[in-house]
């Protein structure tokens, strides 16, 4: 299986990646976050209703992660590591759903979420591996025994 | 029971996990792997039960044998990866205050040590595997095992794979199906199969495309498997009740990458969209396909301005600290 991607809100604007997503068959996490972002975009400010943006994360398989206290606690840990918590609160709590290897955050601004290292790509890097991946994006070897 | 009944790590499954990790750790200098952690401590729950000592751990039958609730598991342990096979096992913190020189406690630090006796020695990793699923309850996740095994090893080895010996042994493991027990995969066995003899008879088998399709079978089967009342034991009804929920999402994601699969396959095979089982859910994934595309090119005017959102957004998400 290829290893989770864990969506930053930025990543929406790009259409034929969401259609690459619908067939792209590893987990898709959408933070709870990013969904409130998304939301607030398309219902308050674009007059969509609610039911419009959860078919659209629906039909392209992207689940939705709550915010929990495992995950609140990670952020925790980011915000004591790196400090700042005021300018990059939300990062934070994103970032804090791809604690844990392989996820990797999938973002337009990867400068955001450099704190991950190497578990950060654009939707470009995915969808054309080779082309402008700075690393290999395989956390682990091939040949590892999957059984 | 609560989740406070497992999380400390005073209690048995938290003191028989530090001695796993630690004893790993002063025989080979480095943490256990998840795949070590969890048959130590799947063979020791089992031994000791055995002897009449009951560690309650939590633990169930999932994707790799019998595997630790994570979630449930001591706050002491640490995972650096979310799959079994691949992460390995550390202890954070101090030892746990209850390890001493009481019976109990001796009882475990002797059975660690036997269980690393037998097992942490070459090949030792492997016959646990083995021991673990010796005592599988269903004769299904032996024989799928071992097809799943014999084309992984060839395909490691780039062996001249014999696709009829693949597909012999996968129609064998699933002449074992257990179908009363889990009827809703049960339903997909036939298209699985179907699909799978597509590829294993095809003049040029594609068995990345084998594995690949059969490791996702396989998962979605485990979702199924795990909530079977022979399958976990000290589960908190929360964590049940949350594998519950999540049945039909993992049903839906099941369905449509089996369908890209197939659709796949009839790109190189175009009388497949006449086959009485594939040839509709061929059908029905490309018009998924086509009306998400269209729901999708609707959209794309909307995000004029969404760079600007965001970043206003972000300016504005401060608490102050």
């Amino acid at each position: 299986m290829p290893d989770p991607l864990v969506l930053d809100s930025s990543v929406f604007k790009f259409t034929d990646f969401i259609q690459w997503l619908r067939r792209h068959h590893g987990r898709k996490i959408l933070p709870v976050v990013a969904y409130t972002e998304i939301s607030v975009w398309y219902v308050s400010i674009k007059g969509k209703d609610q039911s419009y943006v959860d078919d659209i994360i629906s039909r392209a398989r992207i689940e939705l992660e709550w915010y929990t206290p495992h995950i609140a606690w990670r952020a925790v840990e980011f915000a004591s590591a790196l400090g700042d918590f005021s300018d990059h609160a939300r990062d934070y709590m994103i970032a804090a759903h791809a604690y844990t290897a392989p996820r990797m955050i999938v973002t337009e601004n990867k400068k955001d979420f450099a704190f991950l290292g190497d578990r950060v790509c654009s939707p470009d890097e995915l969808m054309y591996p080779g082309r402008t991946m700075d690393g290999d994006g395989d956390s682990a070897g091939e040949n590892d025994s999957p059984i | 029971m609560k989740l406070s009944d497992f999380k400390n790590v005073d209690l048995p499954v938290g003191m028989a996990s530090y001695l796993v990790i630690t004893e790993h750790q002063k025989r080979t200098g480095s943490p256990p792997s998840g795949l070590y952690f969890n048959k130590m401590l799947s063979l020791l729950h089992l031994e000791l039960k055995e002897q009449g000592t009951d560690i309650h751990l939590p633990h169930c039958w999932y994707r790799h044998g019998d595997e630790v609730v994570r979630f449930q598991m001591p706050y002491g342990i640490r995972w650096n990866h979310e799959e079994e096979a691949k992460t390995t096992v550390s202890w954070s913190g101090d030892m746990p205050r209850s390890l001493g020189d009481d019976s109990f406690s001796v009882e475990l630090k002797n059975a660690v040590v036997g269980l690393a006796d037998r097992y942490l020695v070459p090949g030792g990793l492997e016959n646990a595997v083995e021991e673990v699923y010796r005592r599988a309850p269903f004769e299904f996740q032996r024989k799928f095992r071992i097809y799943r095994k014999r084309l992984w090893v060839s395909r490691l080895r780039e062996e001249s794979a014999s696709a009829e010996a693949h597909l012999f042994s996968l129609r064998e493991a699933c002449d074992a199906f257990p179908a009363a027990e889990f009827p809703e995969v049960n339903a997909h066995v036939p298209s699985f199969l179907a699909a799978m003899n597509e590829i294993y008879t095809s003049p040029a088998p594609d068995y990345a495309l084998a594995e690949e399709m059969s490791a996702e079978f396989w998962n979605w089967f485990c979702y199924f498997l795990r909530l079977h009342p022979d399958c976990h034991e000290n589960t908190l009804r929360d964590t049940t009740e949350h594998w519950e929920s999540g049945l039909e999402w993992h049903a839906g994601e099941y369905g449509d990458m089996f369908a890209d699969h197939v659709v796949q396959l009839s790109e190189e095979n175009v009388r497949l969209s006449q086959h009485p089982v594939l040839g509709p859910i061929i059908a029905g994934r490309k018009k998924d396909s086509d009306d998400f595309r269209a729901l999708l090119d609707s959209s794309k005017d909307d995000f004029k301005g969404f760079d600007d959102y965001l970043k206003k957004v972000k300016g504005g998400f401060k608490p102050g600290i």
